[in-house]
């Protein structure tokens, strides 16, 4: 812990480094208590408080597993430490969820209560888009708007002009970005197929789409397996990729990828209750 | 060539009106195709609804002669009421997807520039400016401000040009609501129907950008879908 | 695709094939009707070119529009149609400093 960084400077030094971690903050005090409303910490994924106050070892224990499962399941969550009698009185117990507070004992007997919200700041999804063909160049365009860390690898003599992306890399070889969900896109057109897939496949990815056909992708398959590649991690490969919505264009056939992949991200949430907008709200 | 298919030619391309003309390569004779003749061309007719649908053009062989297509496509619009967070998103990626986009909206301090760079802009009520820009089979509406004040009258309207996609922001309740009012307005349950809402494929979209994702999915969809008048999605 | 609503009746070649044909001249299209590889103008493209070898428009980007312009007085003296067809191969044809590219077909008929 180190008192002398100003919380909100880090939150933006990390958010803008790509860093994930929690931050929680004291939003409501009863009685006595090492801190106040107000007060804030940054917790890393690996439990250290890397900056902040958030009063010690009383609610520091029950502090650092929300964050851990803030961290984990990307949903901010207010809890509620109060001392033992306290808790009885409500009728809860330690680890209760209770109208979205979930409660936890205070650790120092002669202390109040804190409520403490935290929030997971999580680094954007990166969209990895490999190849320089007008697919690939039209879905780096279009994903700007959705909030993806924008990676495109292609032969950079392959590109008339350079894309405005958020990271450009020269051929196939690249470090695999450090965040939470990844999602690649495969748009060659021929030139390099095979190397850009098998990088493709190197890492965990939430997404795989290979822009060509099927009958591309069945021979391809092949040349894979043959050099030892698991038939299950090829065949995580989505071809052709995007929503079937007739696309013909380049532009189009990029956004019925941004589709699908859209669909991708937000299935794994939909069962932690994110509302489909287009379905029910708008 | 002839002096009238050339002039035909180019009236239809002026009126926003899909055409298409076809050469035959061994004598060298033309013809013009216009959308209403094209299911009764029993030769090429199948051969000329793909390239409409398509916007393609291209040689096909039929009985023995080849035949040059060149098909006349007007370039799709998308008419945005609302100058709204989704519209903020959505004009950029329809620009890219090779819409020609355009926002209407009244409310003056939603219609900025600054919000919407490089897009063209009304602030206007959409009654003035449809009556200047006629909608046609080649534009899409998507109506996204809640207010039945602006989006109504665009919707009617949509519906009476026969526009290839029409959708509406808001939950089933409120579409609900929405076609009693224009059911009252004297449009048909047939015409209803065509309005997608609430709009947007289904993607689980929980952003503005991602709903505008969702829009512009089903804009492409309906497009490509669509008949070589632009209207099946009505007559069926 | 093309923007209709735009259309520039000053660069169309359309719209001028039309206009130079009422001011009485003497006209030939040409249309690109099949490419192969990486074409510098899709099928479709128009080039019109009047009997003093006026011309709108382009078929391949400046590539061989010279070509065309010049087979297209002949298209235009006979009134017989005729296909043009080049390819990278053809290093005449092809300028240099140009990117030109694939193969492709050119029909040009006369007007009227």
């Amino acid at each position: 812990m180190n008192a002398h960084v100003d919380v909100l400077d880090l939150v933006s030094r990390l958010k803008a480094a790509e860093e994930p971690f929690a931050l929680a903050t004291v939003v409501r005090t009863v009685s006595v208590t090492a801190a106040k409303a107000g007060a804030k910490a940054i917790i890393r994924p690996d439990g250290r408080i890397e900056a902040g106050w958030i009063g010690g070892g009383c609610a520091r224990g029950a502090t650092l597993k929300a964050a851990r499962e803030a961290l984990a399941d990307g949903q901010s969550r207010l809890i509620s430490i109060q001392p033992e009698d306290l808790l009885a009185e409500l009728g809860v117990k330690p680890g209760d969820d209770r109208d979205g507070v979930k409660f936890a004992k205070n650790m120092c007997p002669s202390q109040g209560t804190m409520d403490i919200f935290v929030e997971p700041v999580m680094p954007r999804p990166a969209l990895l888009v490999l190849g320089a063909s007008p697919v690939a160049l039209a879905l780096a365009e279009q994903a700007k708007p959705l909030g993806f860390h924008v990676m495109l690898a292609a032969p950079l003599g392959d590109l008339l002009t350079a894309p405005e992306v958020d990271r450009l890399v020269d051929g196939f070889a690249f470090d695999v970005p450090q965040t939470v969900r990844r999602f690649v896109v495969i748009s060659t057109q021929g030139k390099g197929d095979e190397a850009a897939l098998k990088a493709a496949l190197a890492f965990e990815a939430d997404y795989r789409g290979f822009v060509g056909s099927r009958r591309k992708m069945a021979s391809l398959r092949e040349k894979l397996l043959g050099e030892g590649i698991a038939g299950t991690v090829v065949d995580s490969v989505k071809a052709p990729a995007g929503l079937d919505l007739g696309a013909i264009t380049p532009e189009e056939i990029a956004l019925s990828i941004l589709a699908e992949i859209t669909l991708a991200r937000r299935q794994g949430q939909r069962a932690q209750g994110t509302e489909s907008l287009t379905r029910k709200g708008n | 060539m002839d002096q009238l298919v050339l002039e035909r030619l180019n009236r239809e391309r002026r009126q926003r009106r899909a055409v298409v003309l076809v050469t035959d390569l061994g004598d060298g004779g033309n013809r013009l195709v216009c959308s209403g003749d094209i299911v009764a061309d029993h030769v090429l007719g199948e051969a000329i609804e793909t390239a409409v649908r398509t916007g393609r053009s291209g040689v096909v062989e039929a009985v023995g002669r080849k035949y040059f297509l060149n098909v006349h496509v007007p370039a799709p619009r998308l008419v945005v009421i609302g100058a709204v967070h989704i519209s903020q998103a959505l004009a950029p990626i329809a620009k890219v997807a090779g819409y020609d986009v355009e926002i209407i909206d009244p409310r003056t301090a939603f219609a900025t520039p600054d919000r919407f760079p490089g897009v063209p802009l009304h602030a206007e009520w959409p009654e003035d400016v449809v009556k200047t820009q006629p909608l046609d089979a080649f534009t899409a509406v998507a109506a996204l401000t809640h207010d039945p004040k602006i989006d109504d009258f665009p919707l009617m309207a949509a519906l009476d040009a026969g526009c290839f996609y029409i959708g509406a922001l808001g939950s089933t309740k409120t579409h609900a609501r929405r076609v009693e009012r224009l059911r009252t307005l004297g449009a048909s349950s047939d015409q209803v129907r065509r309005i997608h809402a609430p709009i947007g494929l289904d993607i689980g979209a929980a952003s503005p950008a991602e709903i505008a994702v969702a829009v512009l999915a089903q804009v492409i969809k309906a497009l490509r879908s669509r008949g070589c008048d632009g209207e099946r999605e009505k007559a069926a | 695709m093309e923007n209709a609503q735009l259309i520039n009746q000053h660069r169309d070649p359309l719209s001028i094939a039309e206009s130079w044909m009422k001011e009485g001249r003497h006209v030939a299209l040409a249309t690109v009707v099949e490419t192969w590889g990486s074409a510098p103008r899709p099928v479709g493209s128009h080039l019109v070119i009047d009997a003093d070898g006026n011309f709108h428009g382009s078929v391949s980007g400046g590539c061989v529009e010279g070509t065309v312009v010049s087979e297209a007085a002949d298209v235009i003296a006979s009134s017989k149609p005729r296909m043009l067809e080049f390819g990278v191969a053809d290093e005449t044809a092809w300028q240099v400093g140009l990117s030109c590219g694939g193969r492709i077909k050119v029909y040009v008929e006369p007007l009227g």
